[in-house]
């Protein structure tokens, strides 16, 4: 590691911040809370050696309900705050349980809700409740700012649709409804600061009764990206609840991932996870009603 | 490359030191500013010997560029002992006999200094679950658990 040889910027306001990315576009690396970076860094793997450090924009950290009916996420938002906000915990329940989890106390404190989006590691812990609650990714470039359905900002592991001038400007996240209900299931080599070997995130709505009529499955951590369950979702939607019943179902969705073997889990392993993880989200969902 | 100049308050003093700007802010801490209090672990985020607060918050300083912490707030394990004595925190460590070899303590205690900022009166549960980012390779988990809750009594009594 040569932190020597390295320039950074940091910009104070956000149009100081879109000026230098014009200007250095594919050169310059965006650090937000450096969680990862600097690992990836020391370890070698960054190949830039101009970074534009985020720690003095405080314009893109707030969390908000907007006119539009959405939660507006600002990028640098710390995942400790998003921890503590009260419009997250009431209305993305889904995703305040999934950050509960992730990391420790020190990285929550250091790490974006943005920077783990950006940094498109299909084992985002933030990514799957996304998925489920409907989001978007506002991104925003030197020729004006776009809306990405977060499902289509991802194309492979660390890939996204993300220009080299652009940044995520916010996240954007469809608030629960009363009727709705969700969980997120993850299992890690230990149950905290450790990365997924896989992980489930599912939203759920249903009639007086007990049937799904609406419902999102995603897969954390198994695919090269995160992914919706979609064959499985669509059997839940028709089907009457029997152990056995979400228990096939929940099988579907392991066969829909297609997981890699590393030094977390083998892929045979992490399919048995995802539909384990699946069955008991379901079942304690569905019961606790 | 071009160093940077980067301001910051520094256990109460104001600190000023010129440095690469990525370099992270343990090895500012320990290199250019003499404090050896901060350990480096594993430099990845993922032992917490070098937890340091910034701005009341525990963080890995392993994790924090130079330039980061410019303008901000940075309390070392160095800036708890008063000249009156040590800190509550240190105090019920050294009452509990927390510390085995010792090099995780620094970390231990800044995130459990933050925690009782937070929380005045933890329980068990909730300083094991806080205190998950530091690692201890002595394996004093209980000891460790029990010293905070040592301290958090303490302190309820001195501030009586």
């Amino acid at each position: 590691m040569s932190y020597t040889k390295i320039e950074v910027h940091t910009p104070s306001t956000y149009d100081e911040a879109m000026r230098l990315l014009s200007e250095k576009g594919a050169d310059i690396r965006i650090v937000a809370g450096g969680t990862e970076i600097m690992v990836a860094f020391r370890n070698g793997l960054i190949e830039q050696n101009v970074f534009m450090d985020m720690s003095k924009l405080h314009e893109l950290s707030y969390i908000r309900l907007g006119d539009d009916g959405l939660i507006h996420i600002g990028a640098l938002t710390k995942l400790s705050n998003c921890l503590s906000d009260p419009i997250l915990a009431e209305y993305a329940p889904i995703l305040t349980y999934a950050i509960k989890n992730m990391a420790s106390v020190q990285v929550r404190n250091l790490g974006t809700i943005g920077g783990n989006v950006a940094n498109g590691s299909p084992a985002g812990d933030t990514i799957p409740p996304l998925y489920v609650q409907t989001s978007n990714v506002l991104l925003s470039g030197v020729h004006g700012e776009r809306t990405v359905n977060i499902e289509d900002f991802f194309l492979g592991p660390k890939l996204t649709v993300m220009k080299p001038n652009e940044l995520i400007k916010e996240i954007q996240v469809k608030p629960m409804q009363p009727d709705e209900t969700g969980f997120f299931k993850r299992l890690s080599l230990r149950k905290a600061h450790a990365c997924s070997v896989a992980s489930v995130a599912g939203w759920l709505k249903k009639d007086g009764g007990n049937t799904i009529t609406d419902v999102r499955i995603a897969l954390g951590a198994v695919s090269p990206t995160v992914i919706r369950a979609k064959g499985a979702e669509l059997s839940l939607k028709s089907a009457p609840f029997t152990k056995e019943i979400l228990w096939s179902i929940s099988e579907e969705a392991a066969s829909e991932c297609i997981p890699i073997a590393d030094v977390r889990a083998t892929v045979e392993y992490r399919r048995s996870v995802v539909a384990a993880l699946l069955y008991r989200g379901l079942l304690e969902t569905l019961e606790s009603d | 490359m071009s160093k940077k100049l980067v301001k910051f308050r520094l256990n109460s003093d104001q600190v000023s030191v010129v440095v690469s700007p990525a370099k992270p802010l343990l090895w500012v801490l320990r290199d250019d500013l003499g404090l050896t209090g901060a350990k480096p672990g594993c430099e990845e985020g993922e032992c917490g010997a070098c937890t340091v607060l910034v701005d009341g918050d525990a963080v890995n300083s392993c994790l924090m560029m130079a330039v980061q912490v410019d303008g901000r707030d940075v309390t070392t394990i160095e800036g708890l002992a008063t000249e009156e004595g040590l800190d509550v925190m240190q105090q019920a460590f050294v009452e509990v006999g927390a510390p085995q070899c010792g090099y995780c303590m620094p970390g231990v205690i800044m995130s459990a200094k933050s925690l009782l900022a937070r929380i005045p009166n933890p329980t068990a549960n909730e300083i094991s679950t806080y205190l998950a980012g530091n690692l201890c390779r002595c394996g004093n988990y209980q000891r460790i658990v029990q010293a905070v809750v040592q301290a958090a009594q303490n302190a309820k009594v001195k501030f009586r």
